[in-house]
């Protein structure tokens, strides 16, 4: 319970990060889809059983805001989960950081395709905008495959670490 | 044998069907969200634009060459004569107001709000603010910088929050009026590129680069004259009996941390 309760704490402190920091950088700074990262690593390393709930949230907490594209957010990470969810458990089951960037490539085209899509039906007079929203999403792209080479090893240290130090006060 | 009823085979999906029920209302009345995330949010905001400001100051001096440095030394020149101008204005139009006697524009009063969250990109250009219905706020209010430039509107509101649209953003249309010989009126929309455009100007319009543009007044919740940006470029197609003008703004949603909201002193609580 605790442990849950510690997950949504973290989780809302980095959408918040990501919607009050990260989106307020200056240009290509503003594309680095954090929440996404850590859901993907957090799918891929638990077999999909954790971390997809995370992008659901995130899609609640941006239809919440208003923010980009009201009402769709939810609707858009909601697929993106559950495919994340299928891609982990049958796909991509190579829990390595290729296989993790190869899913958050996939997340992230998916996530272009499916608000390129909700856009032409709900809002099609600004079908002018997708051009450049698929240009956001492929520096969104560059900056997943660099944020998982750089911190991938940290994050698996991190996780051995924890791991041992647990069995050992067992 | 008939299966027993077990309350605990149901748990799940009944617990499941409860969370999407409390989301959706959520969404419908934006409860709450924005007072949870402020006090982490609004230093957020504050750091990262900071951080615009002071860390990537190379990438604006990367922009300015020589020759833009020239354009821009012209352009105060220009800029302080229109400053003459607009005093001349200043002058007409208290005499003009005195004649019409324009109530709503003497009711004028503004709330200051902090930005809560931002999405500033190609395609959107929207930022979250800590005040709402409850403050006065009124869908179509118009935002502007402490230094009184004109930042957008309230396209999103609830309680105690709203979402601005930013003048940039493609979605934003406003009523401008450029400060030329003939005060051409137009509608503004926001481009890709942190610019704003203004369509279907007549031919037979004066325009010339540097030209200012304001707000109209033509929209009801937004006053005249509030300073929007400057002409940058003026096209027209061959053959076409109308001309663009590419405006650049003079806000930037970026480097703000908070703003001003103006309200009808009627709407306060």
């Amino acid at each position: 319970m605790i442990q849950r309760l510690l997950q949504a704490v973290l989780l809302s402190l980095l959408i918040v990060i990501q919607v009050s920091f990260i989106d307020a950088l200056p240009f290509p700074f503003d594309r680095i889809p954090l929440v996404l990262i850590v859901a993907v690593y957090l799918i891929q390393s638990s077999n999909g059983a954790r971390g997809w709930l995370w992008l659901i949230g995130y899609g609640v907490i941006l239809d919440l805001l208003h923010i980009t594209m009201p009402v769709t957010e939810l609707f858009s990470y909601f697929i993106l989960a559950i495919l994340l969810r299928v891609f982990a458990m049958h796909i991509i089951t190579n829990r390595s950081v290729y296989g993790m960037g190869i899913a958050s490539l996939i997340g992230l085209s998916v996530l272009t395709l499916t608000q390129t899509v909700l856009l032409l039906i709900f809002q099609h007079e600004h079908a002018s905008l997708i051009p450049g929203m698929v240009l956001m999403n492929v520096w969104g792209m560059g900056w997943s495959i660099i944020v998982f080479l750089l911190l991938f090893p940290l994050a698996r240290f991190l996780s051995q670490h924890i791991h041992a130090r647990n069995e050992r006060s067992l | 044998m008939k299966a027993r009823f077990s309350i605990r085979r149901y748990r799940r999906p009944v617990a499941y069907a409860f969370l999407l029920i409390l989301i959706m209302l959520m969404v419908v009345f934006r409860v709450g969200i924005v007072g949870i995330i402020e006090p982490v949010a609004v230093p957020l905001v504050q750091l990262s634009t900071w951080v615009s400001d002071k860390i990537f100051w190379w990438k604006e001096s990367q922009r300015i060459t020589p020759e833009a440095l020239e354009d821009l030394y012209s352009q105060r020149t220009q800029l302080a004569l229109e400053v003459v101008e607009v005093n001349r204005l200043k002058e007409e139009n208290a005499l003009l107001r005195e004649e019409i006697n324009f109530q709503e524009r003497t009711g004028l009063t503004t709330i200051s709000a902090q930005i809560i969250a931002k999405s500033i990109s190609r395609s959107v250009n929207r930022f979250v603010l800590n005040v709402g219905e409850q403050e006065g706020i009124r869908l179509g209010s118009p935002v502007i910088s402490h230094d009184g430039i004109f930042v957008g509107k309230i396209m999103e509101l609830s309680k105690h929050s709203s979402t601005v649209s930013s003048v940039t953003d493609p979605s934003q249309s406003i009523a401008v009026s450029l400060l030329n010989e003939s005060r051409t009126i137009g509608v503004a929309s926001g481009i890709i590129g942190d610019l704003i455009q203004i369509d279907f100007i007549p031919v037979d319009e004066q325009i010339e680069e540097n030209d200012l543009v304001v707000t109209s007044g033509l929209e009801a919740s937004i006053p005249s004259g509030l300073l929007v940006g400057l002409v940058n470029t003026v096209r027209q197609e061959a053959d076409s009996p109308f001309k663009q003008a590419i405006v650049e703004p003079l806000s930037d949603s970026r480097r703000i941390a908070s703003v001003l909201v103006i309200i009808s002193s009627e709407t306060l609580p």
